[in-house]
């Protein structure tokens, strides 16, 4: 059969009106092959009736037919591990979500990913790149905390977190270095660079897991109305449980209130929009301009300056960094390069015509940077990568 | 594009292979079942038990393209033995017939390239410029006057009303679109 990706680039261009010579003749030989095609194109080719037919299909778009998509997925994937018989040996990641249906395909989707692992190990290196990118270390705990007081330390890349309460330690009781001295008025400010990652426990209990090049603003002792953060870059919380005093996360494009729960916000300043993904309880999301959407386990809310839009998560993909993963679900290659960047504090360049090339797989954070390399080779093995100090370029 | 990949990953048995096959498809797929059968409950069952016997022969599939005319037809056989109530189109046993059946049954064929034609242009419409896609939302779904569509662009309602190719040449200029078959479905949004 010709290529059917072919005969939809005819089509398109014949509906556009902007063939070439030789490939009118193409779109002849195939009309000539199969007429059928002639009626569907005179048919789109009268602008009303396209736009009818294009209205037809986008009704695919609309939330709640992508809710049941993913519902349909689920079913599917529950159903093919009926008979997949035991995986022996794998570590289970300790799970917190309780969204069923999403929960059962993620345990199932953990397993599988494994197996990726032992298959791209396969691929050889190109031994010149791998000189150059040895330096490029994956990104570990790292973390400077300043306070309103103008105090400001690093703190120690041998703890992964610390606690907040009259006063402040590392997660395993600890004191900070530097006598910290703080008092109830104080606000704290959690940084991490590129390459760094930290773990905080507000005065409430609530825990705060930080991404790479990301900045969280916060109390010491939180008031008794509101508990209020600010967050810039990327997020997930387990929030501790207070039906009285609501907590609320601020970033650039909305406000996220909740009661108790567990979720992702990613809200990067050179991102444009940010996303609050939900696996656990219940958030509402707010947009200065009024508009708010409540969310549902297994929904996350893609929030622009103006406007939001509720999809269905995957959830094992919106946490995947937490859990010490690369997660790319066709995800486009400057989308993942932009993530990978950040987290090896490197410079990387995707030249235009590569940008949209859909990555697929997992791979650890943990990796050496030459592992990911490697992934993204197996997606397309015509992309060349040219290494100048810490930046990288991908070009065809 | 090469989805060698997920061809890769669905030898390996591992189902990232089949949940990437199932974003790329299930839409069309969906599309095109319901071309047959119009209750959406029923196409969702058809739509899901065609994913889950590409899974069950996984291994058979050496390309895309392969397993795409194997998802069209096996879908159709599906349509039909529900519109019948009966099992009486089974599904061919070597996977090579795939596409031979899908040449020799024309509807099937037709339909196919319809669903992923259409498939095509929503896709490039979703990649737009945000400005872009925005415009061509609003005249799809909002269906916003001359009056307002203008405003957006910053065309006065006259200049759009006066001179339709300069209309459509500021269109183009403000727009930057190089497929003219957007420009041309918006020119028709803006003067019917």
């Amino acid at each position: 059969m010709q290529n059917l990706d072919r005969i939809v680039e005819l089509l398109k261009g014949y509906l556009g009106g902007d063939l070439t010579a030789d490939e009118s003749i193409e779109l002849q030989e195939l009309f000539a092959a199969h007429p059928g095609l002639v009626e569907l194109s005179s048919e789109l080719k009268d602008i009303g009736q396209l736009e009818h037919a294009l209205q037809d299909y986008e009704t695919l778009y609309n939330e709640d037919r992508v809710n049941r998509e993913q519902l349909v997925l689920n079913d599917i994937l529950l159903r093919i591990n009926d008979g997949k018989g035991g995986r022996g040996g794998h570590h289970l990641r300790q799970n917190i979500w309780l969204y069923s249906a999403v929960a059962i395909a993620l345990l199932v989707l953990s397993a599988g990913l494994f197996m990726l692992r032992d298959y791209y190990l396969m691929i050889p290196s190109n031994g010149s790149d791998q000189l150059l990118t040895e330096n490029f270390t994956p990104g570990h705990n790292k973390a400077t905390l300043a306070s309103s007081d103008g105090n400001s330390i690093e703190l120690s890349d041998t703890h992964t977190g610390i606690v907040v309460s009259d006063n402040i330690t590392y997660s395993d009781g600890t004191h900070l270095e530097s006598g910290h001295h703080t008092h109830e008025d104080t606000r704290l400010t959690l940084s991490t660079p590129k390459g760094g990652q930290y773990q905080v426990t507000l005065a409430d209990g609530t825990k705060v897991w930080l991404n790479a090049a990301t900045v969280l603003r916060y109390p010491q002792k939180f008031g008794n109305d509101v508990r209020v953060v600010e967050l810039e870059g990327e997020a997930y919380f387990e929030v501790a449980r207070n039906e009285k005093v609501p907590f609320v996360v601020r970033t650039k494009n909305e406000s996220v209130q909740v009661l108790g729960t567990h979720f992702n916000v990613n809200t990067y300043k050179d991102d444009q929009i940010s996303t609050v993904s939900l696996l656990e309880g219940s958030v509402k999301v707010s947009l200065p301009n009024e508009t708010s959407k409540i969310l549902k386990p297994g929904q996350q809310c893609v929030s622009h300056t103006d406007h939001m839009e509720v999809q269905p998560m995957n959830a094992g993909e919106a946490v995947a960094w937490k859990n010490g993963e690369f997660m790319f679900n066709s995800e486009s290659l400057v989308s993942a390069m932009d993530k990978i960047a950040r987290w090896y504090d490197i410079e990387v360049i995707v030249e235009p015509q590569l940008r949209e090339i859909a990555i697929w797989g997992t791979v650890s954070r943990y990796d050496k940077f030459d592992k990911v390399l490697e992934l993204i080779k197996l997606v397309d093995k015509r992309i060349k990568f040219k290494v100048e100090g810490r930046r990288v370029m991908l070009m065809k | 594009m090469d989805h060698s990949v997920l061809i890769n990953y669905l030898h390996d048995g591992n189902d990232a292979g089949l949940i990437g096959v199932y974003r790329l498809y299930n839409k069309p797929l969906f599309y095109f079942v319901q071309r047959y059968l119009k209750n959406y409950q029923i196409a969702e069952e058809v739509v899901a038990d065609v994913f889950v016997k590409v899974w069950e022969r996984r291994l058979q599939f050496a390309d895309m393209n392969r397993l795409r005319a194997f998802l069209y037809i096996a879908a159709k056989n599906m349509c039909l033995n529900r519109l019948r109530g009966e099992r009486i189109f089974k599904d061919a046993e070597n996977i090579e017939d795939y596409d031979q059946l899908l040449t020799e049954d024309g509807d099937a064929f037709t339909q196919m390239v319809r669903a992923e034609l259409l498939k095509s242009i929503m896709e490039e419409v979703q990649r737009l410029p945000e400005k872009q896609r925005q415009i061509f939302q609003m005249s799809f779904l909002d269906d916003m006057s001359i009056d307002e569509i203008g405003t957006k662009l910053g065309m006065s309602p006259n200049a759009v009303y006066a001179n339709k190719s300069r209309a459509l040449a500021t269109l183009r200029g403000h727009l930057k679109m190089k497929n003219s078959l957007y420009v041309a479905t918006l020119f028709y949004y803006l003067f019917r």
